[in-house]
C-alpha cells in the first residue's frame, strides 16, 4: 500500500480555499470538505507521489512520527477510494 | 437552518469566500454567437469586438484557479458555437473546476456527447420552449431545432450525464408548460422553469413583452405553490446578493460584471488586474448594498414573497435600489395564492 500512487478520479472537481479542500464527486453529487491533513494529503495528490512519499511530507509538515502519517495517509486515502474520489497505481503500471 | 445555528462545512467554505472575495463561482459568457434566433434573448453580440482567444481563455483559468474558483458556468450565446469550446472546458477540467454548461443543445452529436462525458460535468443545461416543434421552433425561429435539442438530450441522459431541461415560460408557450414538464421527466431530465424575461442588455425591454400576465402567472403557479407561510422578512444589514463578492461573469470580450445580468463592466481582464476589477468603483457599489438601502421595498408587505433581483430592478429601470416590476407582480401573485389556499384550508 505504501508504494501505492493515488490518483484523483477524473470525474473529481477540486480547490483548496484556506488550506481546506473541497471535493465534488459530479456523479454521486457529493461535495465533500476534507480536514487539514486530508486536504494536505489531496494537495499532495499529484499521480506522481507514492502514499509513502506523502507521508513523509506530512511528518515535517504536522510535526508527527512518520508510523502516525503513513498510517493516516493510507486510512484517508482508501477511505477516498471507497468514495471514488481516487484510484491507486503502483510505480509503472495503474491498477485496473 | 436558524441564523444562528452553526454551518455545515461546505457553508462555512462559501461563506468565508464571501468574507474574502474569493471568486467561487464563475460565470463565463465565452461567446454572444448563437444559431438561433429566440426574440426573448437579452443578448447582443458585439460583433466590432473580438471574443477572447483560446490562449487568453486559459491564462484566465490559470488565474481563476490560483485565485480559489471551484464552480464555472459556461454559456452563451451558444457555447458549441466556438471551434475551440471542447478544448476550452477540457482545460478548464484539467485545472479540476467543476463544470456546468449551458447550451441549446442543436449541436449536440454522438461524437460531442462522448466528449461531454468525459468532461463529468455537474449538469448540462438545455433549452425547451415547447414540447413539440411547432412550439419550440415557432419561439427560436429556427426549423428542427427542437427535434435537435431533445436528441441532444436523450444523448446525454443515455451516457449518464445529469441534464436539465430549462424552460422560460412566455406568452407563446405558457399553454404548454405542462407538456414541456412531462417530457422533460420522461427523459429522464430534471425540469426547471422561470417565467421572468429580461430586458435585451442594450436596455431594450422589447422582450418583456412576452412576459406572463397576472391572470397568466396565477394559473401557471396554482398547482406549484404550497400553502404555508413564507420565512421571516429578511434583515436590515442581509446582502442582497453574490454577485460582485463570490461570483462574478465574463463576457466573451473579457469585460467582468459582477452577475451576468449585471452588464456594467468593473474593467476587462485583457487590461485590468482581477484585483483590481474586484476593486473598481462599480463592484465595491454593488457590494455596499444592504437590504436597508432599498427604501421603497422595506416595508412593502410582499418582500417576504419577492425573490427580488438587483440586476433585474436596474436592467428594468437603471435604478439599483428601486422595485423590480416583474419582481413585484410575481410576488403578488406568490401571496395571492397562499392567501388563497391557506384561506380555503381553515374553512375546510
Amino acid at each position: 500500500m505504501e508504494k501505492k500512487i493515488p490518483i484523483k478520479s477524473p470525474s473529481t472537481a477540486s480547490q483548496i480555499i484556506n488550506g481546506e479542500a473541497v471535493v465534488i464527486v459530479p456523479s454521486e453529487q457529493m461535495v465533500n470538505v476534507l480536514n487539514p491533513v486530508g486536504s494536505r494529503i489531496w494537495d499532495l495528490t499529484d499521480g506522481k507521489r507514492s502514499v509513502a512519499e506523502i507521508a513523509e511530507i506530512l511528518t515535517q509538515e504536522f510535526d508527527v512520527s512518520y508510523e502516525t502519517a503513513i498510517k493516516d495517509a493510507i486510512e484517508f486515502t482508501g477511505d477516498l477510494a471507497e468514495k471514488k474520489m481516487m484510484d491507486f497505481a503502483v510505480k509503472g503500471k495503474k491498477k485496473g | 437552518m436558524s441564523r444562528s445555528a452553526k454551518y455545515d462545512p461546505y457553508t462555512r467554505i462559501v461563506k468565508k469566500t464571501l468574507d474574502r472575495l474569493i471568486p467561487f463561482t464563475v460565470h463565463w459568457e465565452v461567446t454572444y454567437h448563437c444559431n438561433l434566433h429566440c426574440p426573448h434573448c437579452y443578448i447582443v453580440p458585439q460583433d466590432s469586438r473580438e471574443e477572447l482567444s483560446s490562449g487568453e481563455i486559459t491564462a484566465i483559468l490559470d488565474l481563476l484557479k490560483e485565485r480559489g474558483t471551484l464552480h464555472v458556468i459556461f454559456s452563451g450565446g451558444e457555447i458549441l458555437m466556438r471551434k475551440d469550446f471542447l478544448d476550452i472546458a477540457r482545460y478548464a477540467r484539467k485545472k479540476e473546476f467543476a463544470l456546468r454548461l449551458m447550451t441549446n443543445g442543436t449541436l449536440i452529436n454522438e461524437i460531442i456527447a462522448d466528449e461531454i462525458r468525459d468532461l463529468h460535468p455537474l449538469t448540462v443545461e438545455i433549452s425547451l420552449y415547447g414540447s413539440t416543434p411547432a412550439t419550440h421552433d415557432r419561439i427560436t425561429a429556427c426549423p428542427g431545432s427542437f427535434e435537435r435539442s431533445l436528441r441532444a438530450l436523450r444523448l446525454l441522459n443515455e451516457r449518464s450525464i445529469r441534464t436539465i431541461v430549462k424552460c422560460l415560460i412566455m406568452k407563446g408557450n405558457v399553454g404548454d408548460f405542462q407538456r414541456i414538464k412531462d417530457l422533460a421527466q420522461e427523459i429522464g431530465s430534471q425540469f426547471l422553469y422561470d417565467p421572468i424575461v429580461i430586458p435585451r442588455m442594450d436596455g431594450s425591454l422589447e422582450p418583456c413583452r412576452n412576459r406572463l400576465d397576472r391572470t397568466e402567472l396565477y394559473s401557471l403557479f396554482y398547482p406549484e405553490v404550497q400553502a404555508v407561510e413564507r420565512d421571516d422578512d429578511p434583515r436590515e444589514d442581509d446582502l442582497l446578493c453574490s454577485a460582485g463578492l463570490n461570483a462574478f461573469s465574463i463576457s466573451p470580450y473579457g469585460d467582468v460584471y459582477p452577475c451576468a445580468g449585471f452588464k456594467e463592466s468593473g474593467g476587462n481582464l485583457r487590461n485590468h488586474s482581477l484585483s483590481e476589477i474586484q476593486h473598481s468603483p462599480i463592484f465595491s457599489r454593488i457590494r455596499s448594498i444592504t437590504q436597508s438601502d432599498l427604501r421603497e421595498c422595506n416595508g412593502c408587505e410582499l418582500i417576504r414573497y419577492c425573490a427580488r433581483c438587483p440586476a433585474l430592478a436596474w436592467m428594468e429601470t437603471g435604478d439599483l435600489l428601486g422595485p423590480s416590476e416583474a419582481n413585484c407582480l410575481l410576488a403578488g401573485v406568490i401571496k395571492s395564492i397562499i392567501d388563497s389556499k391557506r384561506e380555503r384550508l381553515v374553512n375546510l
